[in-house]
């Protein structure tokens, strides 16, 4: 972000331009308008920089882009009267490498006079910048910085020991007192400027007291340099110092106009606070003060943009903004790129500001015509229709956080060798509450269920298709992910009324056939198996296993277990809870059966047995005793007080129907008859009396 | 003509007047009373008096008639009030309201309407790992280490500097760039993360789709087509669609692109901050540097890449006010929408 003052910009450009037309033409060129505020006759206005125009940084450069979009002359920077002489500048500069420090200039003034009052304006605009007032030295140099995007640093000179400076990396960790006499850790390889004493700043970033420029100094140096982009921007997180000079360091500074600029600020500062500038200047600039020029091809312009551009008009464009072109015979231009552009390095990057000149809203629109082949993605589609189908089915969808608490394991008594454990923890959570990639949806789901009970949403069939996490070394991440399906259930399921005398609640066995009918719907044959979870009721976890692999696990929640929930308490009834990996689609294949031309006939049957003995073994037991046993299924199941507690009444249907005759009475109570005394034998079961 | 005649004309006058301003059911009775009742009785005991044949048949016959259309009209006046009761005993008024659908949520609702949109344009689905590799995640994409632009997003760390939680799907592109050669055509739906405090217009978590196509001689004027299709086929042929150049490192150019806000019409209101202008998608031209990384020659192939966040415009579209509601999933907001 970069806050201007509409004043000072007009003094660049057209005197009778208005701030609304400002704000429109830097929208435009893609410099969102992020607020303002009136101040006094003035409006400070802030914009949104983007990390490749650190250009945009200063008045001079908005001034620019506003003069270039309206056809105007560019403003420039005023050229240093230079004499450099690095061996004869009274002070000794050494910069270890062009890699630190692509350009360090300096230069003296001897006499100033700091104790002047700082110029009013010049006062008032850093304030309504943000920059405090410090002295006219440090102010102009702030004020200067601001005009034309050079951050610059200001040194007294009888406080740099034996007239040598030293631009270099920290040999070793260290602690320094910065401006504000508050204590930081230098960390080997941050790039310092020191004497041979002590350290004066951390480059680019801040200084220190020890030759810093107050309001007695007389004898001044002036420092304007180009230090290491990635340095300054890793040492200004390191110390958690971000300053307007290491905003711009980060983001680069133009080298070619650090000259130009310090000598104007020297010259301003001579006019406020007198004194001497030195005939001498120090001008290190590691070399490359090649022009950068890049050819652009009209033809890569047009095809890339969908345009039909001549070259005429990206010539006009481009120099408009200050690019000279020169056009080369096979429609290309030859294009020089200002200084200040950092940003431009290819062709690319001039075809964008072609684009941006052209305007965006002036490039036609054309569908592409493009041949791809389909590409099915079965495993998202199998989620629309898991989707779907509990849509359907009245679930709610939710979306939780993928973070959990980091102990969520433990509490839950989940073991490490358990397949639902995972330790995937977040290094930088926004808290422990929100930091282990959850292995399970099992917490996400219980805690979104309580939350809608707090809000009086009770009696909810709730599920989510998220991830699950878990470690897995071969896989690139080290992270294996699943798309994941879970279910959550609790309260009433069929509200009493309209027939149904008493209310209906979600059950055990509703869990199981919901389960059935979307796992039959992808014909996946599975299989359940029990399994030994803490955070479920006793007996009530299975694995959900398919083709031997396990896919999820089902079970009646054990509330106790998650009492760390809030507002679990408000849930009452039971809550069931399943969750199954959507990896896999099955393909089982379905055909109608023969059926006979005969009429069935269904009989119910009560029948008592252990708990012990599973239903479906009754039912292949029935099944077994005729081939004219067509189908069995299970209609209720219950327990009464004249049942023994380990058993219970479950009511069979049975269809009998046969291929060959309509089937007499006779025929029915023979079946029954074999299938009642086997169940008799097998199980211990028998007829409700 | 009769007497008689003249008077049930007369009287026919009345009567039509009397049951055409009829203002209650009382009065109707009245009108039954007087007419079909009483004045029947008079009208027939009058005809009994002719001695006519030819005549009496004459008088019966508009005696009759206009008995005829006294009952019409009553009845019809009768139905008016609704008199008769309906035969019907449903009252096709009432609802169970066990019987409906489960809801679901808003940002996949409003993911499947941009969904249904791009794959009719033909392009595929595509997922990634959401735990992903700085590589893929920024370095491919023109955002080398200490890149300024990483200052954007504050990204979740599994192990710095390596492994994170991506910060945007574009991930899945390099992925699939990165497995496939040219043409391509996909969506990358999904979730990412930024470290952001939960409040009320904050979350950690988003919901994001990007897209990407590449091939020989895929252009802005295209990008530009694609996208305006698909705001107009979900926001409403109305809207109107600009683009504002930006900056992303992976694409250059790159395009902010606003829609007219659908809450005020432009004229400018909170929704919009005031200026009549959402920005609803980042977009470009793919970086050449990202194209040369996964190995497409720069020169031959060229495409364009968009990014939608849902959790702002799923705020707007629904009408949530909170971003924060997206994940408490309060059910009874879901059933509304
Ligand atoms: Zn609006």
């Amino acid at each position: 972000m970069f806050k201007f003052s509409f004043e000072w910009l007009k003094s660049y450009c057209d005197k009778n331009i208005t701030p609304e037309e400002v704000f429109k033409i830097l929208n435009l060129q893609g410099f969102e308008f992020q607020g303002k505020e009136k101040i006094g006759s003035d409006i400070i206005t802030a914009i949104e920089v983007k990390a490749n125009r650190p250009d945009m940084l200063s008045h001079i450069g908005i001034a620019r882009e506003i003069n270039a979009y309206q056809n105007k002359s560019l403003p420039l920077i005023p050229k240093a009267l230079a004499k450099n002489d690095n061996k004869k500048f009274p002070i000794k500069i050494n910069i270890s490498d062009e890699k630190t420090c692509k350009r360090f200039c300096a230069l003296l003034i001897k006499n100033v006079n700091n104790k002047v009052k700082t110029p009013e304006y010049v006062k008032n605009r850093l304030e309504a910048l943000g920059i405090n007032h410090v002295n006219p030295v440090v102010d102009i140099l702030n004020y200067v910085m601001l005009d034309m995007g050079q951050p610059m640093h200001s040194y007294d000179i009888d406080k740099i020991s034996n007239s040598e400076l030293n631009v270099k990396k920290a040999p070793s960790n260290f602690k320094i007192k910065t401006l504000g006499d508050t204590e930081e850790e230098i960390r080997e390889g941050d790039i310092i400027i020191s004497d041979k004493e002590k350290t004066l700043c951390v480059a680019g970033i801040i200084g220190t007291d020890a030759a810093t420029v107050t309001s007695e100094s007389k004898d001044i140096m002036l420092e304007a340099a180009v230090f290491n982009e990635v340095s300054v921007r890793l040492t200004s997180r390191a110390l958690k110092i971000s300053t307007p000079s290491s905003f711009r360091f980060e983001r680069g500074v133009n080298a070619e106009s650090s000259m130009d600029i310090l000598y104007y600020c020297a010259k301003t500062i001579k006019e406020i606070c007198g004194g001497e500038i030195s005939s001498e200047q120090f001008n290190y600039y590691s070399g490359n003060q090649k022009n950068n020029s890049i050819k652009l091809s009209l033809k890569n312009t047009n095809s890339l943009l969908g345009t039909s551009l001549n070259i005429e008009e990206i010539k006009t464009y481009l120099e408009k903004y200050g690019f000279a072109c020169t056009e080369l015979p096979d429609d290309a231009l030859e294009v020089n790129v200002p200084s200040y552009r950092l940003d431009v390095k290819k062709e690319v990057d001039l075809i964008e500001e072609v684009a941006r000149i052209h305007g965006y809203d002036n490039i036609p629109i054309e569908m592409p015509t493009i041949r791809t082949s389909y590409n099915k993605n079965s495993i998202w589609t199998a989620m629309d229709h898991i989707r779907s189908i509990l849509i359907g089915m009245n679930f709610s969808e939710t979306i939780n956080y993928s973070f959990i608490p980091n102990n969520t394991m433990e509490l839950l008594g989940i073991k490490d060798n358990d397949s639902i454990y995972s330790n995937i923890l977040l290094q930088n959570p926004i808290s422990n509450a929100y930091s282990l990639m959850r292995p399970t949806l099992v917490y996400s789901l219980i805690n979104c269920l309580a939350y809608n009970y707090s809000v009086r949403n009770t009696d909810l069939a709730i599920f989510e298709l998220g991830r699950t996490y878990f470690k897995d070394k071969p896989i690139d991440t080290g992270c294996k992910e699943r798309n994941t399906c879970g279910i959550i259930m609790s309260g009433t399921r069929i509200p009493k009324g309209w027939g149904c005398d008493k209310e209906v609640k979600y059950s055990y066995y509703d869990l199981l056939s919901y389960l059935e009918v979307i796992m039959d719907y992808f014909g996946l044959e599975f299989e359940l198996e029990n399994i030994d979870y803490r955070f479920c009721e006793n007996g009530s976890a299975c694995e959900i296993l398919s083709s031997g692999e396990r896919i999820g696990f089902i079970g009646e929640l054990n509330k106790k277990c998650f009492g760390f929930v809030k507002n679990v308490k408000l849930i009452k009834d039971k809550i069931f809870y399943c969750e199954f990996y959507i990896d896999k689609v099955g393909f089982k294949s379905k055909k109608l059966r023969f059926e006979s031309k005969y009429p069935p006939v269904k009989r119910l049957y009560n029948l008592v047995h252990s708990k012990n003995v599973r239903a479906k073994e009754i039912e292949e037991t029935i099944k077994n005793s005729s081939e004219n046993v067509r189908e069995v299924k299970v209609k209720d199941i219950y327990s009464d007080k004249n049942m023994s507690p380990s058993e219970h009444a479950v009511l069979y249907e049975v269809n009998y129907c046969s291929k060959l005759n309509t089937l007499t009475l006779e025929e029915i109570k023979n079946i029954e008859n074999n299938f009642l005394k086997a169940l008799n034998n097998k199980f211990n079961a028998s007829l409700k009396s | 003509m009769s007497n008689l005649e003249a008077e049930i004309n007369s009287k026919e006058k009345l009567f039509l007047e009397e049951i055409s301003t009829l203002k209650n059911i009382n009065d109707l009775n009245t009108i039954k009373d007087v007419y079909l009742k009483k004045y029947m009785r008079v009208l027939y005991s009058n005809l009994k008096t002719v001695k006519d044949l030819e005549e009496k048949k004459n008088l019966g016959k508009i005696i009759n008639d206009f008995k005829k259309l006294l009952e019409l009209k009553i009845s019809e006046t009768e139905d008016r009030f609704s008199l008769k009761t309906t035969s019907s005993e449903y009252d096709f008024t009432i609802r169970k309201d066990s019987i409906k659908l489960g809801s679901g949520h808003p940002l996949i609702k409003l993911y499947k309407k941009i969904e249904e949109i791009l794959i009719s344009m033909g392009f595929s689905v595509v997922q990634g790992p959401e735990v992903e590799l700085d590589k893929y995640n920024f370095e491919m994409l023109n955002m080398p280490s200490h890149h300024p632009a990483r200052d954007m997003q504050d990204t979740f760390y599994i192990t710095a500097p390596n492994v994170l939680l991506r910060s945007h799907t574009s991930s899945v592109q390099i992925r699939t760039m990165l497995e496939k050669s040219p043409p391509i055509q996909i969506i990358s739906p999904g979730t990412v993360y930024r470290v952001d405090d939960i409040d009320p217009q904050h979350t950690p978590m988003f919901y994001q789709v990007e897209g990407l196509m590449v091939a020989e001689g895929i252009s802005f004027a295209n990008l530009k087509a694609v996208l305006i299709t698909l705001l107009k086929e979900v926001f409403g042929e109305s809207i109107e669609v600009r683009f504002r150049p930006t900056y992303y490192p992976y694409t250059e150019p790159s395009a902010a692109i606003d829609m007219s806000c659908t809450e005020c019409g432009k004229r400018g209101c909170r929704t919009c901050g005031y200026s009549g202008w959402i920005t609803v998608l980042g977009s470009g031209m793919v970086h050449p540097n990202v194209l040369e990384g996964v190995g497409y020659d720069s020169s031959k192939y060229s495409g364009f890449a968009f990014g939608l966040g849902l959790n702002r415009l799923a705020l707007i579209y629904y009408g949530l006010g909170e971003i924060r509601k997206l994940y408490e999933n309060d059910i009874s907001l879901w059933d509304q929408i």
